[in-house]
This record gives structure tokens, sequence and C-alpha cells, in this order.
């Protein structure tokens, strides 16, 4: 069983890869035809921020970045080898990038502990609204509803997903390098500790394409919906912040994003 | 009494002038052979080209890089470099050539073909030190084939390598190199088993050089392989838990089916429900969303019909 559901695991990540590409390419063309691309890219009309975004979470967010980028390349060259002599220096490559993204997520739950995790609950107004959400992403609905920093969608995938997926990762990734410490408690149920590691390297591979299936749809957003954002996020530009009355101004930093992120 | 004739003292002068006419035809005859050499060669009943001077033993002719059997080609040059480099350097070439008789020549040489290279692959046994490896030998599959005269049974030496076989304890570079040599020690002879080794940890990163990654040897046994039918084999079902726990720790007869994809991956992609009608799909999808050009041609010879 576990060998077919290897097989299907290939066809299920291709088929999220696709998936990915698939919203890119909704997204482009949906833009174009309902003239939104034409109204964001040279008319400028950009959501507004009321705050500036302090270095740190620019900072962990391209350390983030860039260790998430390195685990897919060298986890799938891993699972798909095609470099000579490769996988000893891809998985010291992966172990590396590993630590960093789990060191970033601690310091991220301890920061939306300590500071700002109820921009992640989803409350009523939320769900009220994620038609109407849904709709605008869909070209159903031509304007976008006012919200706070985050849509039902992004806290979804930012306050629910992310943070389940990453844990699911974080623990099948530690079972394949200590399986019988991190996985004998599954032992009696998978049949021995190496079925266990078997069905744990499946789920790391799910989870992982699962997570590069959101990644695929969330940089697609960031870049269509607030391109000034992304650029800004990794340090390519300076942020513009609105004052409420609509003044452009560039006030100290002192408090986190409150922005219509992607 | 009869008288005795004088013997004759032979004519010095006489006796000169013939030495002289017989050198004279012995220069011309030597040209001759010299000039019908190669015609000569061909015709002569000995089977190889002939050596070069500066070597000793039998390096005088098989340390010559042209030295070929005539008729098949069969190259028959040994590097001396190439054994110097190798762990028997010092081991005479007898030792391991039983077949060779110093003092008559070779029965190969004087045209008895005996399997020299047989004889010689399986001589290992005859250094004391190899007996323990020779004895798990014998009962394999490949020695029982070997030591029932099977021509196609790989012996020692066709998996180890002869002339320039290296120790595989003391040089561990070599080791190394030979445990990355599986394609030319079993592919050789078994290239369909070899191809379809081609799963994700095992084959595909065993064929891109990762050290981790089991050769062939490592599940199947070296000297002591045996076909899996058999149940004193390593990959025999039965056995196949203990076999695959040497890397995966509490490996059960349950984890065990999952090596199905080792060398099945291939057929197991192609037998793959969406893989198996991917063609079909994308050509119903060509045909009926994007109007591909195999619908058009399909058309048109329809519509043109009366």
């Amino acid at each position: 069983m576990l060998a077919e559901i290897n097989v299907w695991a290939d066809i299920i990540a291709t088929l999220m890869v696709a998936v990915g590409l698939g919203f890119w390419a909704f997204q482009i063309i949906g833009n174009f035809a309902t003239g939104r691309m034409k109204r964001k890219f040279i008319g400028k009309q950009w959501p507004h921020h009321d705050a500036i975004v302090p270095p740190l979470p620019k900072i962990m967010h391209g350390v983030h970045v860039t260790s998430m980028i390195a685990l897919w390349i060298t986890g799938l060259l891993i699972r798909f080898p095609v470099i000579a002599n490769g996988r000893t220096p891809l998985k010291y490559i992966h172990f590396v990038a590993m630590y960093a993204v789990i060191i970033i997520f601690v310091m991220r739950l301890q920061y939306a502990f300590a500071r700002d995790r109820k921009e992640f609950a989803i409350t009523l107004k939320d769900i009220k609204n994620s038609p109407r959400v849904l709709g605008y992403y869909m070209f159903l609905g031509k304007a976008y509803p006012h919200l706070m920093k985050y849509n039902v969608m992004q806290k979804m995938t930012y306050g629910l997903l992310f943070p389940i997926f990453l844990t699911v990762m974080a623990f099948t990734g530690f079972g394949l390098m200590w399986p019988k410490t991190v996985l004998g408690f599954l032992a009696p149920l998978a049949g021995g500790v190496a079925a266990a590691a078997a069905w744990a390297r499946v789920v790391h591979y799910l989870s992982a394409m699962f997570l590069l299936m959101f990644t695929m749809i969330h940089v697609c957003l960031s870049f269509i919906e607030d391109y000034p954002a992304l650029l800004m996020f990794f340090g390519l530009t300076k942020q513009e912040v609105h004052a409420p009355h609509g003044h452009t101004t560039h006030p100290p930093a002192t408090e986190p994003a409150r922005q219509h992120a992607n | 009494m009869a008288i005795q004739p004088i013997p004759q003292r032979p004519n010095r002068r006489a006796s000169m002038q013939t030495r002289a006419r017989f050198s004279v035809l012995a220069a011309l005859a030597a040209g001759l052979c010299l000039l019908f050499a190669p015609a000569i060669a061909q015709a002569a009943p000995v089977d190889f080209t002939i050596g070069i001077p500066g070597k000793t033993g039998c390096l005088v002719c098989h340390g010559d890089p042209k030295l070929t059997e005539v008729k098949s080609k069969k190259v028959l040059y040994i590097s001396e470099q190439v054994m110097l480099g190798s762990v028997h350097k010092d081991v005479p070439c007898t030792k391991c050539h039983t077949d060779f008789d110093s003092a008559l020549a070779s029965q190969s040489h004087q045209g008895k073909k005996t399997d020299s290279k047989k004889i010689a692959g399986l001589s290992c046994k005859n250094c004391h030190e190899h007996a323990k490896q020779l004895k798990v030998y014998d009962k394999s599959t490949h020695g029982r084939l070997a030591m029932g005269g099977d021509d196609k049974a790989p012996t020692c030496a066709d998996c180890h390598g002869s002339h320039e076989i290296k120790s595989l304890k003391k040089d561990k570079a070599y080791k190394a190199e030979f445990r990355m040599s599986a394609q030319k020690v079993c592919g050789k002879c078994h290239p369909k088993y070899y191809e379809s080794y081609n799963d994700y940890y095992h084959g595909r990163a065993y064929k891109t050089g990762a050290a981790d990654a089991p050769t062939c040897w490592d599940c199947h046994g070296a000297h002591e392989i045996l076909p899996a039918a058999q149940t004193e084999s390593k990959v025999a079902k039965g056995n196949l838990a203990k076999t695959c726990g040497a890397c995966h720790p509490d490996s059960r007869a349950g984890f065990a089916k999952f090596g199905a994809l080792i060398h099945g991956r291939d057929t197991m992609l192609g037998k793959n429900l969406l893989i198996k009608y991917k063609d079909k799909l994308l050509t119903w999808f060509g045909n009926t969303f994007l109007g591909s050009k195999e619908a058009a041609a399909s058309v048109k010879p329809a519509a043109a019909k009366p």
C-alpha cells in the first residue's frame, strides 16, 4: 500500500504545483480582463498602509523565505536525485535551513502571542465577509471589502494552515532524522518504526508540496494585489505610509504594519 | 696389401668460396623472410603477434600493446602499469594462470585451448586468505553455476577484476569506488535489474553517487547471493524484513512490502490509473477543448466524403 501511495504522492504533488501555476495564470488573465492590472500597475491604486513595518519582521520574513526556498529545492533534489554525489551536502543544507525556519517559526509564535494574535482571530464579521472576499479574488465582485489587516483567507492560511503544516513538517522531519526517538510511539500503529518513518516521509513530502502550493498563491496575490508592499518587505523600496486623512508621510517605526497584506 | 688412397686435403680456396655463397644465399633467404613476414605470420599456426624486447617474463609478449589474437582480434595485452598498481603486483602470473606450464608453454600456446580466463578467475582459492569467501561462494548461485561448468557464470575475477585487482580491506578509496561500480559488476550480466533499480532513495540516489544509498550486494548479498525464490536468499520473502532492517531499524514484514518500489517504480508508475490514461485524457482534452490538429484532420476526410 505504501508503495502505491508513494506513486500517488508524486501525482498529487505535481497536481498541487499545477494548481499553483494555474492560480497564477487565472489571476493574471482575470486582472488583465477586468482592468484591475491597469488600475494597479499604471494607475498606482495600491492598498494604503497606516504604519511602517519595522526591520525585524522584514529580516525574519527574508530569512524564512530564503530557508523555505532552500528546503524545497534541497528536499525535492533529495527525493528526485539528479546532482552527482549531491545527497549528503543537500541534506546538510536542508538541516541548516530547517533549523532557521523552526527558529523563525518559534519567534513568530512568541510574537503572535505577545503582540498580534488577535489579528489572526477569525471573527463573525470575517465569516460574513468571506463570500465577498472570495468573490473579489474570483473576479465576481468589483470591490474589495474593507477589512482589518488580514482577510479571512489570509487568517486561515497564516494563522492556521501554515503553523499546522510547519509543525507537521518539523515533526515528520525530526522523525526521519531520529525515527526511534520521535516516531517510536507510532510504531505499534504503523507496524514498526521503519514503517512509521516511511509514512512520515510521505506526509513530509505532501506537506511540503501543500505549503509550496499555498506559497505560490501567496506570492501571486502579494505581487498582484500589493506589489509595492512586496518590494518594501524585501527592502527594495521605502515604504509609503498614509495618514488616516490621506496624506502620505514617513512616520517613525513604532508599530508593526497594519496593511492589507497578502 | 692394398694401398690406401691418400685423403686429399680440402682446397682452402674452394671452401672459402662455398662459405661466401652460402652466406649470400642465407642473407637472401633472411631478406625474403623479412619481406614476406606478414604473410608468413598470417599463415603460421601461431595465433598471436610477436612481442617486443625490453620486458621480462610473460610481459615480454603480453607487455606489447599490439598483442592480439590474429583471428579473434582478442587483445592479449596486459598493462605493466596496471599490474604494478594492483594488490597482486608481487604475485607471479602463474599463481593465477595455473594452466600455464612454463616448461612446455601453456596449452593455449600450443593450440590446445583451455579456459584460461575461468581458471585464472577462480584461482583466488589458491591463497589461504580467500578460502572463507570461496566456501560461501561455492554455495551461492554464482558459485554453483561456475563449478557446474557454466561458461557464463561469474568467477571471482568477473566481479573483483583481474590484473587491476586492489585490496578492499586496505584501499579505502578503492572500496568506495568498487561500491559505486554495481553497473559494471552486476549490471553487465543483469542489465534489466540494474535499469529497474530506479526508486527514490535507493536506486536513483545510488546512480547519482550517494554514498549512503545501497548497492546491489547490500540487499542481495555478495558471495552468498541466491535467487529470491530460495528461502535462504537475503531477498527471499521471509528474510526481507531482516535485510531491510540493516538500514531501517525495526523493519517488519509490512514495511518490507514497501520494497516493491525498489525495482518496480517504473512498472508501478505505468500501472497507475492516472498515468495509464494520461495520454488518453490529454488527447480527449485536446480534441474536446482545444480542437487539436488530430481532431481537425479526422473531421476533414469525413466531410470530403460524398
